[in-house]
């Protein structure tokens, strides 16, 4: 069976593959119709996982565990949606209110805690630690805080320059790198697969 | 020629032999013959009661020879018999009464133990070998009286014991003790008795007249056996013969004794009685130790000496009165159960070293010299090969000893040596009358001695040591001078005697002088002990070692150094409490509200103190200028998707706003909404309904734009899309057909969009679309509006041309919405508190930066100082 499983991964894997070297029209279906099954199973996970998400949360409300009422809030709220969004549609009023009132604010205020959060640390931060590396660090932000906020007196002299330097350069570099890894990474791990080095679908 | 391995010495051995020749020890288990004899026992069984003679194949040679001559010699005194029967019930105090009443339950008793207390003529044969044991014992203790031995080599005693008859009276001497215990060997050996009726008749008629006087023997004195007064039947007829001849032949100082007894029949009936509850004791060692005290010892034995009595005699009246102590002494050890005599043994051997000479002067209290002098002579008689034969046959050492040095029977008064086992008493220098005498009362050579006591002796009479004719005067003088226990002992009591009394008659004549003796060890005084191989066993006391454990100093320091190391691995270091930091949460408080207040103000206020920013990017400008004002058709298809998160929609919807109000303004193009996450259906809902903007005022869902809703599957389904976005997403988030609306109407591939947007908040989300539709959408640009915390990370798509134009959060749509005259004027509104803020935390930083630099320096400086 796991050979099989294996067979098949590495199979699919090949059929994607070369669908974007050989334009063959055969190839491109069967590529096509191996992503949609992907995006099909895909759709069922995320519905899974909201199940499991439902199974948990109804396993702690069962054994009073702490924080029994905000899984019963949860749990209630999935419905609500679920039910709300199923009769009414989801292109409903409803939900659209549901959206703009709570899921947008609340995100946001979760957003703007991380602001106060991030000065706190900045604030405190030589405290903890007085080296060179801190320094700098200190010394970046303030810079690009400076570049990047307008001010009454408009621009502070050399600060598009110092922008300039530190975000399209520094920055962009250690991003580019960044990306590229990310790039190698995923490629090396797609061939271990195609290669039936790494089974993340089961067996070893 | 078979030789057996002694398990002793392990020496070979001939096979006929039954002990060791060099350690005396059993070279045959006695269970051996037994299992031969009989068949094997088992469990449960009932034992069959047995006949010794039955288990006359077990007993040793000797001892068998011994029951031989006595059944021979039995036979030809059967008249005495009966004698014998009649007289168990009346020797309650016979020298060995309580073995005799046990053997009338247990048949299994040894004939010579039997013949002492005076059995039965039945019993009298079978236990004959046994006897002529004990008689060749007696022999060497008795001395020369080899013409009476001649005549009883099978073991009768000469006429002299024989005269002694029932050995139970009693004189204030203590004679009556000795007579008792030589009636009880009388009764045992008739043969003896009538074979020397002569040679007692002078010099033991005394004993007879003791006999006839006492209470005890009242009854059996005249006409009853010596078995009723406990001798064996070989001094019981001897005992009748001296009887009759016992009133004419007695010497005068036994005849002055008569008085004194006649005198006190009384006490010795008192006596008599008291030793009569005295199972095992002797009457005559019993009535010693009460008479004695009654006579004067020095009268008696002037009296004794001046009515020619013997000297041993004599000696037994002067140390009558030593003895009582002594005989107190005896007494517990009989009441115990064991002979006078042998409890005169155990006296002897712990009080005195034992002295295997016969020569020795050995008579202590009980003994009678005459006795000591039958020993002497009788040790004298045989030669060196009958002492060691006597020696093998389990004789007593001390008559073995004085078979080799016994003296004539003639030299009797000068040659005393009273035999162990009655010896208490120093022996009294006197001279003795011979032990054997003919029938014409003439003592019996040395020949006719050593040829009466020719038989194999048991151990316990057969002595060691060879005692000379000068030797036992002189030791007989010693005697004289209180010395004790020079007799010789069995080697059983030897074995238990202390080591330095065995290793000082290491020299003295024993049969297995050849041997290894041990000396030391718990094994001192054994011989053929296996010597110990030096360097095999301990030769000194070991040394002793500390079990301390020796180390050095350094060494312990070490040691524990290297505790204390383990000690503090294994203990838990204490975590440093730290204070609790309530100016944490006050400085958060301090730094939400400032900001709150700055930002919040500013945006409810509605202040514009800073000016919006008018240059755009190049790229933003060649798009705007170049394309959308130029070369985008009116009414083109524009593809946006919203990937991004509800947090940051106030940033995007500030940045991209602008962007679509003028593209809307410019070429009123047909929307497609779409989205890769599960809220950005509904931010594009949102988004298209903002304030002020074209969107919201004349753009309608189905009309304008169409929202195609949710696309699954990450990567996979933005490739699905880009590849197929019909078959991809074929309906709208309405439910309808979306590619059949007018919005979709000439679109089936990604290529047919004129503008793809991707509003985004996340640098994966915008590698995937940026990635995946690369190929699929050709001509189509691609422009992209991020916030602010991912900008820098996709500039290089930027840069590398896979990107047309990007927008960077509030920042990059405030001069689009310049560029578009201040439209919406979303940027406008949020550009003052944007500044704000960003001033307000810059400054809360620098501040606070610099204070925790200050305060940490202190705090640091404080610790070292506290060090």
């Amino acid at each position: 069976m796991r050979i099989l499983a294996a067979g098949v991964a590495i199979a699919s894997g090949l059929l994607v593959l070369l669908g974007y070297f050989i334009p063959l029209e055969m190839l491109l279906e069967i590529r096509l119709l191996l992503v949609q099954w992907a995006i099909i199973l895909a759709a069922v996970a995320v519905l899974v996982g909201v199940l499991n998400l439902l199974g948990v949360h109804w396993h702690k409300i069962r054994t009073r565990q702490k924080g029994t009422a905000y899984s019963i809030l949860l749990i209630v709220s999935l419905f609500a949606s679920a039910i709300l969004g199923i009769v009414l549609g989801t292109n409903n009023p409803t939900l659209d209110f549901f959206l703009e009132a709570i899921i947008i604010p609340t995100e946001a205020a979760l957003m703007a805690l991380l602001a106060v959060t991030l000065v706190y640390a900045s604030a405190r931060l030589l405290r903890r630690r007085a080296d060179l590396m801190t320094f700098i660090f200190l010394g970046v932000v303030i810079v690009i805080l400076l570049a990047a906020a307008p001010l009454p007196f408009g621009k502070i002299p050399g600060t598009d320059f110092v922008e300039w330097l530190l975000r399209d350069n520094f920055a962009a570099a250690g991003s580019r790198g960044i990306l590229i890894g990310v790039a190698l990474g995923a490629l090396t791990t797609g061939l271990r697969v195609l290669f039936g080095i790494d089974r993340p679908y089961g067996g070893n | 020629m078979a030789e057996i391995k002694c398990p002793m010495c392990s020496r070979p051995n001939p096979a006929e032999l039954d002990v060791c020749q060099f350690c005396e020890a059993r070279l045959k288990p006695l269970t051996d013959e037994l299992s031969r004899s009989q068949p094997p026992i088992h469990a449960g069984e009932e034992p069959t009661e047995k006949t010794t003679s039955e288990l006359e194949p077990v007993l040793p040679q000797w001892l068998r020879e011994v029951r031989q001559q006595a059944r021979d010699s039995a036979g030809e005194e059967p008249e005495q018999a009966p004698a014998e029967e009649e007289a168990p019930p009346e020797e309650s105090a016979d020298l060995l009464a309580g073995l005799q009443s046990q053997a009338k339950d247990d048949e299994e008793i040894p004939d010579w133990l039997a013949d002492l207390r005076g059995e039965s003529a039945q019993t009298a044969p079978e236990e004959s070998s046994l006897e002529g044991d004990d008689l060749a014992s007696l022999r060497n203790m008795l001395g020369e009286e080899t013409s009476s031995v001649e005549e009883n080599e099978t073991g009768t005693l000469p006429g002299w014991i024989s005269d002694l008859g029932a050995g139970e009276t009693k004189t204030e001497s203590g004679e009556g003790k000795l007579s008792a215990f030589l009636t009880d060997r009388a009764t045992e050996e008739p043969a003896y008795a009538e074979a020397q009726p002569a040679a007692s008749s002078m010099d033991f008629e005394w004993d007879a007249d003791f006999e006839s006087d006492s209470n005890l023997q009242a009854d059996s004195t005249e006409d009853e056996s010596p078995i009723d007064t406990g001798l064996p039947a070989w001094l019981q007829g001897a005992d009748e013969e001296s009887k009759g001849e016992s009133e004419s032949d007695l010497p005068d100082w036994m005849r002055a004794e008569e008085p004194a007894q006649a005198t006190s029949p009384l006490e010795s009936e008192e006596i008599s009685q008291t030793v009569s509850s005295e199972s095992d004791t002797p009457d005559w060692s019993a009535l010693l130790g009460e008479e004695i005290t009654e006579s004067t010892p020095q009268e008696a034995a002037q009296s004794a000496v001046e009515g020619g009595m013997p000297d041993w005699l004599a000696s037994l009246s002067e140390e009558s009165t030593q003895a009582a102590p002594q005989q107190e002494d005896a007494q517990p050890a009989v009441e115990s159960g064991l002979p006078d005599w042998l409890a005169s043994l155990d006296e002897e051997g712990t009080e005195t070293p034992p002295q295997q000479e016969v020569a020795q002067p050995a008579v202590e209290g009980e003994s009678p010299d005459w006795l000591t002098s039958l020993g002497e002579e009788t040790y004298q008689a045989p030669s060196q090969e009958e002492a060691q034969l006597a020696a093998e046959s389990d004789m007593p050492d001390w008559l073995s000893s004085k078979s080799e040095g016994a003296t004539k029977p003639e030299e009797f008064p000068e040659e005393v040596e009273a035999p162990a086992l009655i010896t208490e008493e120093a022996p009294q220098e006197a001279s003795v009358p011979p032990a054997f005498v003919d029938d014409e009362g003439e003592p019996l050579s040395t020949d006719d001695v050593e040829a009466l006591f020719a038989a194999e002796m048991p151990d316990w009479l057969s002595g060691t040591g060879k005692p000379a004719e000068g030797k036992a005067s002189a030791e007989s003088a010693e005697t004289e001078e209180g010395d004790l226990s020079l007799a010789e002992l069995p080697s059983w009591v030897q074995a238990m005697r202390p080591v330095e009394s065995v290793i000082s008659d290491t020299g003295e004549g024993t049969a297995t002088t050849d041997q290894y003796m041990e000396e030391t060890g718990p094994l001192a005084g054994l011989r053929g002990v296996l010597p110990a191989v030096p360097g095999v066993g301990p030769s000194s006391i070991p040394k002793a070692y500390s079990i301390k454990l020796q180390a050095s100093e350094d060494q312990q320091s070490g040691a524990s150094m290297l505790e204390q190391m383990l000690a503090s691995e294994v203990n838990p270091k204490p975590i440093a409490t730290q204070p609790i930091m309530l100016s944490q949460r006050f400085l958060r408080w301090i730094i939400a509200i400032v900001l709150l207040v700055v930002v919040g103000g500013s945006v409810f206020t509605g202040t514009q103190l800073n000016s919006m920013p008018f240059g755009v990017s190049p790229e933003t400008k060649a798009f705007l200028e170049d394309y959308v004002q130029g070369n985008l058709p009116a009414d083109a298809p524009v593809l946006v998707i919203f990937d991004y998160d509800a947090a940051l929609a106030g940033e995007l919807e500030a940045a991209a706003a602008p962007l679509i109000d003028y593209m809307i303004l410019q070429k009123a193009p047909r929307l497609s909404l779409i989205s890769s996450t599960p809220t950005g259906p509904g931010l594009a809902e949102q988004f298209m309904r903002l304030e002020n903007t074209q969107a919201s005022v004349y753009y309608q869902a189905g009309g304008q734009f169409v929202n195609l809703g949710y696309l699954p599957g990450g990567a996979a389904g933005v490739l699905a899309f880009a590849t197929n976005p019909v078959t991809t997403k074929p309906t709208s988030i309405n439910g309808e057909n979306a590619w059949e609306t007018p919005v979709l109407k000439g679109v089936s591939h990604l290529s047919d969009f004129a503008v793809i947007i991707l509003l985004t908040d996340d640098v994966e989300t915008a590698r995937i679309w940026i990635e995946q539709t690369e190929t699929a959408r050709k001509d189509a640009r691609f422009l992209v509006v991020s916030s602010a915390q991912s900008g820098p990370m996709i500039l290089p798509y930027l840069q590398s041309g896979q990107v047309d134009a990007m927008l960077t959060g509030l920042d990059g749509g405030a001069p689009i919405e310049q560029f578009n005259g201040g439209r919406p004027g979303t940027a406008r509104r949020y550009w003052d508190a944007y500044g704000l803020g960003l001033l307000a935390a810059l400054a809360m930083i620098t501040f606070g930066s610099l204070w925790s630099l200050v305060s940490g320096w202190r705090e640091r400086r404080r610790e070292q100082g506290e060090v």
